[in-house]
C-alpha cells in the first residue's frame, strides 16, 4: 500500500467584492456621477481567498488521522479536495485505491426509496458495479442493524439509524481513504465504539480515515495522528495528546474560546466531573443573588498524583468578562475526587445570563508538558438583584446596562466655584 | 473478528490490495475522453437520477395518473382551441387537433426537456457538494422526464387518432418503416436539447434568472418552428429561413412519417443532424471544462 501523499496543495475562492459604499452626501453623489460619467470611477474589485496554501502532508496507510483547526482555517475544503468535489488551485495530491465519503448524517439519501435502494444508489454514486453492492448488501444491512426495516423509506428512519446506514455503507464498500466530517462523533457511545472497531480492523488492510472534528474528546480517543490546520496550512502534525494539548493551549488564549469547539474533558491523569453554582453557605443554588457572595465549584477526579491548577472564564453574550486563574498550583498526590472553589464577590455581577468555562491544567512531577482539560460551558446560571421595585420608572432598564455591575463608591462634594 | 472469511467478496479485495489503482489530483480538469470513459463507468449513476427526476414529478400527487396525462395535455388542448378554433389555421387537410398534437410532441422534449435540464445541476447541489461523480451525468439524466411525456404523447396521439377513426372513419396514422425516421427526428431533437442545456445549466448556477429567460426562449422559439402551423403556410423562397432552425425539420418529418402530413424536407433534415452533433460537441466540451467552476459556485 502506498501513502496518501499531498503536495503543495492550493485552493483559492473569490469572494464577492467589497459591499460598494453608497454615497453620503450630496456632494459626494454629484462627485460619483461625475467619475461614472468620466469612466473614471471604480467598482471595488473582487477579493480573493486561499482556503489552502501550501499544505503537504504524508499519511501512512493505517492511520486515522484526526483533522482540527478553528472554524475557517480549511478542514472541509481539504476534505472537498480529497473527495474530488473542489478541484485545488495548485499542487496535487497522489493516492491509490477508492475514496469513499460519510456523507454527514446520511445527507446524500434520497429519503423516499427504502435502504435497500439507497445502498444501490450510494454504490452508483461511488462508480461500483452493481454486483459488488449486491454481494455485500446483507453484510450492510446487518451491520446496520435495519434487516427488518431495509424495505421501508429512509423517510420513516430516525436519525440513529440513518447515521448507522450511512456508516456501514461507506465502510463496506472497502475504501482505501475514508473521509469523515464530525460523522463519527454523532450516534451513542457504543455505536461510536463499533464504528471504530470497525474501522481498526479495516486499518490492517491500510485503510487510512480523516476525520475532522471540534470534538477533542473524540479526536484524541479515536486518531492515532492529528493534523492542526491554521489559515490553510499545516500548523502541527503529531501524536494526538501533545497536538491537541497545543491547540487546546492556542484555543484557550483566544478571547472567543469556546464558541465552536467542544474541548477534552478527560486524560489519563484527571477529568473535569462537574461545575455547580453554590450558594455562599455551601447550598446548590440555580441563579446567583446579586447582593450576596457565591461560589463556582469545580470536580475533578484526579487518577494520577499530579498538580492541578484550575481557571475559569465568565462569559455573558459571548463576550468574556475576564478569567480567573487559581495563583497555586495544586498539589493532590493521592487519586480522587477533589473540589476547587472559587468565590464572586456580592455586587459584582448584573441581571444577565453568564457562561462558566472551566480549564484544569494538569502538570506530571518530573515532566515538562502540562496538559490542559477544558469544559466549555460548563455551567450556565443567572443573576437577579433582591429588589424587584425599581425607585423610579425606567430607571430599572437604564441602571442594568452592562455585563456586570459592580458596587462602586459615589460622593459628591461642593466645590467653591470660580468666577466666570 | 473477522467478516472477511464469510464474505468472498471482501476477501478478494484484502487480497488485492497492491494492484489497486493509483491516482492523482491535479489543479487541471481532465480532457474530453476521460470525461467520456468515466461517465460510462458511473452510467448505472445515470437510471437513478432519471427515476428520481421521474418519480419527483408525480409521486406526491394525488391524482398521479391524472396529472401524468393532464399536465401535458392541458397547454395543448389551449393552442388547439386558440389556433384551430379561433384562428381557423390551416393544417393540410387534416383535422387541426391532430395535426397540431402530432407536430408538437417531438416540440415538447425540447421545450420541457430543456428547462428540466438547466434545473437539473441546482437541483442536485446538495449531492454534487458533497460528492464526487462525473457531474455530466446529472443533466443528460434529466432529459428523463421529457422522454417520459413523449411517450405520453404518443398515448395521446393514438387515442385521438381513434376518435377520428370513430368519427370520420379514416385512420391518420401511418406505420412502417417510414417510423424509424421518426425516431432519428427524436434522436435529433434531443441533441438540440442537451447542447443547449448543458450551456444554460452552467449559467443557471451563477444566474438564478436563467430558467425564466429559458422560458421567455422557447415560447419565442416555438413560433420559429412549423409546430402549430404546416410549412406549406410559408412562402417557398422563406423556407430557408425556418429549416435554419435545427428543430425545424425534425419536426416536419416526426409528422410526415407518422401521419404522412407535409412533405419530406432532406437536405435540412441533414442539415439538422450535422447542425445537432456539433452543437452536441461543443456544449459537452464547454461542460466540461466550466463544471468545477460551476459546481464552486453552487
Amino acid at each position: 500500500m502506498k501513502p496518501l501523499i499531498i503536495e503543495n496543495l492550493g485552493k483559492r475562492y473569490e469572494l464577492e467584492p467589497q459591499a460598494e459604499t453608497p454615497p453620503k452626501t450630496m456632494r459626494e453623489r454629484v462627485a460619483r456621477w461625475r467619475d461614472q460619467l468620466l469612466m473614471r470611477y471604480e467598482k471595488p474589485g473582487k477579493r480573493e481567498f486561499w482556503a489552502l496554501k501550501d499544505l503537504s502532508l504524508t499519511v501512512e496507510p493505517g492511520t486515522i488521522l484526526g483533522v482540527i483547526g478553528a472554524n475557517g482555517a480549511g478542514k472541509s475544503t481539504l476534505l472537498k479536495v480529497l473527495a474530488r468535489v473542489t478541484v485545488p488551485t495548485e499542487g496535487r495530491v497522489v493516492g491509490q485505491g477508492r475514496v469513499v465519503s460519510l456523507l454527514e448524517l446520511g445527507g446524500g439519501f434520497n429519503p423516499e426509496v427504502s435502504a435497500r435502494e439507497n445502498i444501490l444508489m450510494n454504490a452508483a454514486l461511488h462508480g461500483i458495479p452493481q454486483a459488488e453492492v449486491l454481494a455485500q448488501m446483507d453484510e450492510i444491512l446487518s451491520w446496520a442493524e435495519l434487516q427488518e426495516f431495509a424495505d421501508n423509506p429512509v423517510r420513516h428512519y430516525s436519525s440513529g439509524m440513518s447515521v448507522r446506514l450511512a456508516f456501514s455503507v461507506a465502510i463496506n464498500m472497502n475504501p482505501q481513504i475514508l473521509l469523515a466530517d464530525e460523522v463519527l462523533a454523532v450516534g451513542d457511545l457504543a455505536f461510536q465504539e463499533r464504528c471504530l472497531q470497525k474501522v481498526t480492523d479495516s486499518g490492517s488492510r491500510g485503510l487510512i480515515v480523516l476525520f475532522v472534528s471540534h470534538d477533542m474528546e473524540a479526536i484524541t480517543r479515536v486518531c492515532n495522528r492529528v493534523v492542526w490546520l491554521h489559515k490553510g496550512q499545516v500548523q502541527r502534525v503529531g501524536d494526538p495528546e501533545e497536538v491537541v494539548a497545543d491547540y487546546e493551549e492556542a484555543v484557550w488564549a483566544r478571547m472567543d474560546a469556546g464558541r465552536f469547539e467542544r474541548g477534552r474533558r478527560s486524560s489519563r491523569f484527571a477529568a473535569i466531573s462537574g461545575a455547580k453554582l453554590l450558594s455562599a453557605q455551601g447550598r446548590e443554588i440555580g441563579a446567583a443573588p446579586i447582593a450576596e457572595d457565591v461560589l463556582i465549584s469545580i470536580e475533578v477526579d484526579v487518577y494520577k498524583a499530579v498538580s492541578v491548577r484550575a481557571a475559569v472564564d465568565l462569559h455573558a453574550r459571548n463576550q468574556l468578562l475576564f478569567r480567573s486563574v487559581d495563583p497555586e498550583w495544586r498539589q493532590l498526590s493521592k487519586p480522587g475526587l477533589y473540589e476547587f472553589r472559587m468565590r464572586i464577590p456580592a455586587n459584582l455581577l448584573a441581571d444577565v445570563a453568564y457562561t462558566v468555562n472551566v480549564s484544569v491544567t494538569t502538570l506530571r512531577e518530573g515532566q515538562a508538558r502540562e496538559y490542559r482539560l477544558i469544559a466549555y460551558g460548563a455551567l450556565t446560571f443567572s443573576a437577579f438583584s433582591a429588589e424587584q421595585q425599581a425607585p423610579l420608572p425606567g430607571w430599572k432598564k437604564l441602571s442594568q446596562v452592562g455585563l456586570i455591575a459592580p458596587a462602586m463608591d459615589w460622593s459628591v462634594e461642593e466645590r467653591s466655584l470660580v468666577a466666570g | 473478528m473477522s467478516q472477511a472469511e464469510s464474505n468472498p467478496a471482501m476477501a478478494e479485495n484484502v487480497s488485492s490490495t497492491e494492484d489497486l489503482p493509483t491516482w492523482s489530483i491535479e489543479p487541471r480538469t481532465q480532457g474530453i475522453s476521460a470525461s467520456l470513459r468515466e461517465f460510462w463507468t458511473y452510467r448505472r449513476l445515470l437510471l437513478f437520477f432519471s427515476s428520481r427526476a421521474v418519480r419527483s414529478r408525480y409521486e406526491k400527487t394525488t391524482l398521479g395518473i391524472f396529472w401524468l396525462f393532464a399536465r401535458p395535455a392541458l397547454p395543448v388542448a389551449l393552442n388547439i382551441v386558440v389556433f384551430g378554433a379561433i384562428m381557423g389555421m390551416p393544417s393540410d387537410g387534416f383535422p387541426y387537433p391532430l395535426f397540431m398534437l402530432v407536430g408538437i410532441t417531438p416540440w415538447m422534449v425540447f421545450q420541457r426537456g430543456l428547462l428540466r435540464v438547466t434545473v437539473s445541476v441546482d437541483s442536485q447541489a446538495n449531492l454534487i457538494k458533497k460528492m464526487y461523480f462525473p457531474r455530466l451525468i446529472v443533466p443528460v439524466s434529466y432529459i428523463a422526464p421529457a422522454l417520459v411525456e413523449f411517450a405520453i404523447f404518443l398515448v395521446l396521439i393514438v387515442a385521438l387518432a381513434l376518435v377520428y377513426f370513430v368519427k370520420d372513419g379514416h385512420w391518420y396514422l401511418h406505420t412502417g418503416p417510414s417510423l424509424l425516421l421518426a425516431a432519428l427526428s427524436l434522436l435529433i431533437v434531443v441533441a438540440v436539447t442537451l447542447a443547449v442545456g448543458l450551456v444554460s445549466t452552467v449559467f443557471q448556477t451563477k444566474h438564478f434568472e436563467v430558467r425564466f429567460v429559458i422560458g421567455y426562449i422557447t415560447q419565442f422559439w416555438m413560433f420559429l418552428t412549423p409546430v402549430v402551423y404546416p410549412m406549406s403556410q410559408i412562402p417557398e423562397r422563406f423556407h430557408w429561413a425556418i429549416y435554419v432552425n435545427p428543430l425545424s425539420a425534425p419536426v416536419e418529418v416526426f409528422r410526415w412519417s407518422v401521419m404522412g402530413a407535409g412533405s419530406l424536407p432532406v437536405l435540412p433534415f441533414v442539415w439538422s443532424g450535422i447542425l445537432a452533433v456539433l452543437f452536441l460537441a461543443v456544449a459537452v466540451a464547454f461542460f466540461t471544462r466550466s463544471e468545477a467552476a460551476a459546481v464552486d459556485d453552487l
